[in-house]
C-alpha cells in the first residue's frame, strides 16, 4: 500500500478522475445534478414570478406555456415552478451543510475511537452499536414537539442521527492506518496522538470522506423531506420540496402538478446523487467497486 | 489408451476479454507429466504458469476463450461436458491454492468443507465421510483432527490450514495433484514440512504432482522436471538435475542466480534479474525476454525463438547455442 | 454463542433505558405545561390536575413511578383524553400498525433478495441494466412521493382498491399501504444483495470448492446464498426501523388508524404522555428486532460470534 493520502490519488493519479469519467452513471448523475442546481439557484433570479407573492386572479392554473407558469400555480396563485426550485434549493443547502457536518462529527469521532484502540474503542463502538437501534425519527419529532419547529433545531437533529454510519467506517479504517509504518514512526519520534490524528490520519481519510459525503447527502434530504412531509421541518412562506409534495399529494386529484413537479424533481435530485456516490466509491476505493 | 500419459497440455492459448480488446495470458504451452513424477513450473507472477492449469480445469472466475487441449489420461478436459469435468476434480484431480484462508470458506466449518469433497463416494454413509475427513488430516500430521474438524478457518494457523488444503486434496487418493504455489503464503518453519508432505504423497500413491511456483529454489529439491514459463509460453524443460545444473536459456540462469539456497550465496543476487516481463497482451515481435537479456542479439528482436533441443530430454527458446555461453 | 447473545442484550438494555430517560426529561423540559390550551385556570383547579397527574411530586420520584409503571405497561393517562388510558389507545392503534409493518417487512425481504440475487447472477447487459435502474429509481421514490401516486393509479383511475381506511384489515384495504411500505425499502435491500453476492460470486474459497468437485447446487446454497445473506440480515434492523418510521407517513396518507398516525396527532396535540408512550413502544419494537437482527447474524457467520 502507498502512503500518499488518498485524497492525493485525485492529485496525483489522474486514474482516479479517469475511473470517475468512464463511469457512465457517475457522470450522467454529474450532468444531472449540476443543471439541477443551476436551475435552483438561478430561476428565483430570472423567473418574473416570486415564491411567496398571492396572486389571487391565478389560482390553480394547470401548467401552460403562454402565461409563463410552465407548471401551473398553487391554490394561492403562486407559481409551481418557482416554488419547486426554491424548495430544491433549500434541499440542497440542509442536505450538503447536515452532511458535511454529520460527516466530520462521525469521522472525527471513529478516527478517535480507531486511533485509541482497547477498552476506549471498544466502549466507543458499542454507543454507536446502541444509538443504531434507537428509531431517531421520532425521537427527532419528540424534540420538535417540545421545543417548537425551528430550523436549526432541525438541521442539527438530522447531522446527529446521521454520524453513526461515518463514525464506524472511519473506526476501522483509521484501525488499518495505525499499523501502517509512518503512523508508528511517528508516535515513536513521540508526536502528541491529537497531532498524529490530524496530521497522518486525516489526510488518508479524505477519500473516504468524500465517498461518504455524497452518499449522505440524498439520506438527509430524504430524512428532511419526510420531516417537512409531516409538517415538522421547513415553514411557509419558504418551502422544501417535503412541504411541496405533502401540499401536492392533497391535491392530487385536482391539482396533479402540484405534485409532479416536486416528485419529479426529487427523484432526478436523489438518483444523480447517488450515481455521483457509486461513481466516487468506485473511482476512489477500487476494493468496493459495486455498480 | 495405456499409451497415453497422466496429464498432457497441448498448445494452450488462454484469452480474455478486456477493456483494450482481447488479451492472451497463455500462448501456445505444451507440457506433459507421468505417473508418479513431480512436474515444477517455474516463473515470476504474470508469467502464465497458474492460468495454463486453473483454466484448463475451468477455475476461474471469468470464462476465457480457450485453444489447444488438456488430457487427462488421453481425455479432452476442455470438450468434457461440465458435469463430468466437475465429477473430476477433487476426486481424480486435486487442488491446492496458494493461500489457504482466503480459499477456505470462512463461514463454513472445515469439515463441512472436507465433506464436500467426498460427496461422490455414494457408498460412504455420514459417520464413514467423517472417518475420512479424520484419517485424511492425520495423514497430513495433524495431531487433533477432532477439534481441526469443527473449527472455522479463521481459528486455526496458516499452516494448518494449508494442511487442511492438503488433506482435501488427498482425500479421494487422487491420480493428479496441483499445487499453485503451496507454500508461498507460509512461514518459512512450515514450508519445508508442507513439500515434503506433498512429496510423500507423490512417492506413496504413485500420483502426478504439478507444482507451480516462482521459487525454483523451493522446486529443487522436489521436482524430477523443471518447465520455466516467461510471458505465457514455455522456454525452457527438461530433467530437474540437468537444467539446474547447467540451465540452457538465460532467464533460467536468471532466476537460478536469484535464488539463495541454490547458489550458497548468503543474499541473493537482486540484480540478477534486472525489470520485468512485458505486460501480458502486448504484441511482440521478437524473443520476449529481449529487454532483459544480458546477451541479447539482433536476431533475438525480430523474429521469437521456438523451444529447440537443448541436450537429452531438453528444450529451450534461445537463439543462442548452450555451448556459445559457457565458452 | 450465548455469550454472544449476553453481549448483545448488554447494549439493547441500557440503549432502551437510555431511550426511555432522555424521552422523559425531554418532555418534561418541555415549556408550558400540559392544560396550556385551557388557558387561565384557576390555580387550585391545576393544582389538583397536577396532583392528579403527579406533578406535584419531585422529577426523580415521577421518573422511577414512570418507569415502574411502564414495566408493568401502564404508561399512565392521556393528557388530551382525560379518561382515557395511553395503553387502551397503543392497544387499539398497534396492531394496525404491526399487520401493515410486518406485511411491508415480508414485502422488503421478497422483493429485495430477490431482485438484488436476479440482479447479480442476470445474464446480458440488458436485464441487467434494467434490473439495476429499477433499484435506483426505487431508493430515490419514498414512501410518501409513491404512496400518493399509488394511490391515484390504482385507486382512482382503475378504481380497483380502496385509497382510504381500515376496512377492519381486509386485504384490499391492505395492498396499497404494503406496496408503498415495501418497495423503498425492497429497493435498498435488492442493491445490498447485489453488491454482496457479487462479491462472494468472485471470492477464491468458490474456486476451491469447485476444484475439490462440490456440486453447482451447493456452490450456490452453501458458498454465495449463505454468506451473501449475511449483511442482508444485518440490515434488517435498519430496515424495520425504517418501516416502522414510513407507517407513520404511510398511515396518515391512507387514513389508517394505526400507531403512526396516533403518534402524529399525540405529537400535534401535545400530548406528552402519549407521545412518551408511544416513543417506548417504537424504541422498544426497533431495540427488540435489531437484537434479533444480531442474533441472527451472529448465527449465520461465525467469525461476527467469535468477536474478529
Amino acid at each position: 500500500m502507498n502512503q500518499r493520502p488518498e485524497s492525493a490519488i485525485l492529485r496525483t493519479r489522474p486514474a482516479a478522475w479517469t475511473r470517475f469519467a468512464r463511469h457512465r452513471g457517475a457522470m450522467a448523475g454529474a450532468i444531472m445534478l449540476l443543471v439541477l442546481a443551476a436551475a435552483a439557484l438561478l430561476t428565483p433570479l430570472i423567473s418574473p414570478f416570486s415564491y411567496d407573492e398571492v396572486l389571487w386572479d391565478r389560482i390553480g392554473q394547470s401548467p401552460d406555456i403562454a402565461s409563463g407558469h410552465i407548471m401551473g400555480t398553487d391554490f394561492v396563485g403562486r407559481d409551481v415552478f418557482v416554488r419547486t426550485m426554491l424548495g430544491l434549493a433549500v434541499s440542497l443547502v440542509v442536505g450538503l451543510s447536515a452532511a458535511a457536518v454529520s460527516v466530520l462529527i462521525g469521522a472525527a469521532y471513529g478516527a478517535i475511537a480507531g486511533y485509541a484502540g482497547g477498552a476506549t474503542e471498544q466502549i466507543m463502538m458499542r454507543i454507536v452499536d446502541g444509538l443504531f437501534a434507537i428509531p431517531f425519527m421520532f425521537v427527532v419529532i419528540l424534540v420538535m414537539v417540545v421545543f417548537g419547529r425551528n430550523f436549526f433545531l432541525l438541521f442539527v437533529a438530522i447531522a446527529a442521527i446521521q454520524w453513526l454510519t461515518m463514525a464506524r467506517i472511519t473506526c476501522a479504517q483509521t484501525r488499518i492506518l495505525r499499523q501502517r509504518g509512518f503512523i508508528i514512526a511517528a508516535e515513536l519520534a513521540g508526536l502528541h496522538p491529537a497531532l498524529v490524528i490530524l496530521r497522518h490520519i486525516a489526510p488518508n481519510l479524505g477519500g473516504l470522506i468524500v465517498i461518504y459525503l455524497t452518499l449522505t447527502i440524498p439520506e438527509i434530504i430524504l430524512i428532511e423531506s419526510f420531516l417537512s412531509f409531516l409538517g415538522m421541518g421547513v415553514q411557509e412562506p419558504l418551502t422544501s420540496l417535503g412541504v411541496l409534495i405533502s401540499d401536492g399529494a392533497k391535491e392530487i386529484y385536482t391539482a396533479p402538478w402540484l405534485l409532479a413537479a416536486p416528485v419529479v424533481t426529487l427523484t432526478t435530485c436523489l438518483i444523480s446523487l447517488n450515481l455521483i456516490g457509486d461513481g466516487l466509491r468506485s473511482a476512489l476505493d477500487p476494493k468496493d467497486a459495486s455498480p | 489408451m495405456n499409451a497415453s500419459p497422466l496429464f498432457e497440455l497441448r498448445d494452450l492459448i488462454v484469452r480474455y476479454k478486456g477493456v483494450q480488446g482481447r488479451v492472451e495470458v497463455v500462448s501456445g504451452v505444451s507440457l506433459t507429466v507421468e505417473q508418479g513424477t513431480c512436474l515444477a513450473i517455474v516463473g515470476e507472477s504474470g508469467s502464465g504458469k497458474s492460468q495454463s492449469f486453473l483454466s484448463a480445469l475451468g477455475l476461474t472466475s471469468s470464462v476465457p476463450e480457450i485453444h489447444g487441449a488438456a488430457l487427462f489420461r488421453g481425455h479432452d478436459l476442455l470438450n468434457m461436458p461440465k458435469k463430468d469435468l466437475n465429477a473430476l476434480r477433487g476426486d481424480r484431480i486435486g487442488f491446492i491454492f496458494q493461500n489457504p484462508h482466503s480459499f477456505l470458506a470462512p463461514h463454513l466449518r472445515i469439515e463441512s468443507q472436507m465433506l464436500e469433497a467426498l460427496r461422490g463416494r455414494g457408498e460412504m454413509n455420514r459417520s464413514e465421510q467423517r472417518l475420512a475427513a479424520r484419517a485424511a488430516l492425520s495423514s497430513v500430521r495433524i495431531e487433533d483432527p477432532e477439534r481441526v474438524l469443527q473449527s472455522f478457518p479463521f481459528e486455526i494457523s496458516g499452516g494448518m490450514a494449508q494442511r487442511v488444503m492438503i488433506a482435501i486434496a488427498m482425500i479421494n487418493a487422487p491420480d493428479l495433484v496441483i499445487a499453485d504455489e503451496p507454500t508461498t503464503a507460509l512461514d518459512a518453519s512450515v514450508r519445508n514440512s508442507v513439500l515434503e508432505l506433498l512429496r510423500e504423497a507423490v512417492d506413496r500413491r504413485g500420483a502426478g504432482l504439478i507444482i507451480i511456483t516462482h521459487d525454483i529454489g523451493a522446486a529443487a529439491g522436489l521436482a524430477d522436471a523443471i518447465a520455466v514459463m516467461y510471458a505465457g509460453r514455455v522456454i525452457e524443460t527438461g530433467p530437474a538435475a540437468s537444467i539446474l545444473a547447467s540451465p540452457a536459456h538465460p532467464y533460467t540462469r536468471g532466476l537460478i542466480a536469484a535464488a539463495p539456497k541454490l547458489t550458497g550465496a548468503r543474499q541473493p543476487r537482486l540484480q540478477a534479474l534486472p525489470g520485468g516481463p512485458p505486460p501480458a497482451g502486448l504484441a511482440l515481435d521478437g524473443c520476449p525476454f529481449a529487454d532483459r537479456c544480458p546477451t541479447v542479439r539482433t536476431a533475438c528482436r525480430t523474429t521469437a525463438p521456438d523451444l529447440r533441443p537443448a541436450g537429452p530430454g531438453r528444450l529451450s527458446a534461445c537463439w543462442i547455442e548452450t555451448a556459445e555461453i559457457v565458452a | 454463542m450465548i455469550r454472544y447473545i449476553f453481549g448483545r442484550l448488554a447494549i439493547a438494555a441500557p440503549t432502551l433505558l437510555a431511550v426511555v430517560t432522555l424521552s422523559f426529561f425531554l418532555l418534561r423540559a418541555a415549556p408550558g405545561g400540559p392544560f396550556d390550551s385551557t388557558r387561565a385556570l384557576p390555580p387550585e383547579i391545576e393544582a389538583n390536575l397536577n396532583a392528579l397527574y403527579g406533578l406535584d411530586r419531585p422529577l426523580t420520584e415521577q421518573f422511577t413511578s414512570y418507569v415502574g409503571g411502564v414495566l408493568r405497561g401502564d404508561f399512565g393517562p392521556s393528557y388530551r383524553y382525560r379518561d382515557v388510558q395511553v395503553s387502551d389507545i397503543v392497544a387499539d392503534a398497534l396492531p394496525v400498525s404491526l399487520a401493515i409493518g410486518g406485511l411491508g417487512l415480508s414485502l422488503t425481504l421478497i422483493l429485495g433478495i430477490g431482485v438484488g440475487a436476479a440482479s447479480a447472477l442476470a445474464r446480458g447487459p440488458a436485464l441487467a441494466t434494467a434490473l439495476s435502474v429499477a433499484i435506483s429509481v426505487g431508493i430515490a421514490v419514498p414512501s410518501f412521493v409513491s404512496a400518493p401516486i399509488l394511490a391515484l393509479i390504482f385507486g382512482v383511475m382503475l378504481d380497483i382498491l380502496p385509497v382510504a381506511g381500515w376496512g377492519g384489515g381486509r386485504a384490499e384495504h391492505l395492498i396499497l399501504p404494503m406496496i408503498a411500505l415495501g418497495v423503498p425499502n425492497a429497493a435498498f435491500v435488492a442493491r445490498l444483495m447485489r453488491a454482496s453476492m457479487l462479491e462472494q460470486m468472485t471470492s477464491e474459497s468458490i474456486l476451491a470448492a469447485r476444484a475439490r468437485g462440490a456440486s453447482p447446487r451447493r456452490i450456490i446454497l452453501r458458498h454465495i446464498l449463505q454468506p451473501a445473506l449475511i449483511p442482508v440480515v444485518s440490515y434488517l434492523g435498519p430496515a424495520s426501523a425504517s418501516i416502522l418510521t414510513g407507517s407513520v407517513v404511510i398511515e396518515q396518507l391512507f387514513a389508517l388508524p394505526g400507531a403512526g398516525q396516533a403518534f402524529i396527532d399525540a405529537s400535534l396535540n401535545r400530548d406528552y404522555t402519549l407521545v412518551l408512550g408511544l416513543v417506548i413502544v417504537f424504541a422498544t419494537l426497533v431495540i427488540l428486532l435489531n437484537l434479533l437482527t444480531d442474533i441472527l447474524a451472529g448465527a449465520l457467520n461465525p467469525r461476527l460470534r467469535a468477536g474478529r
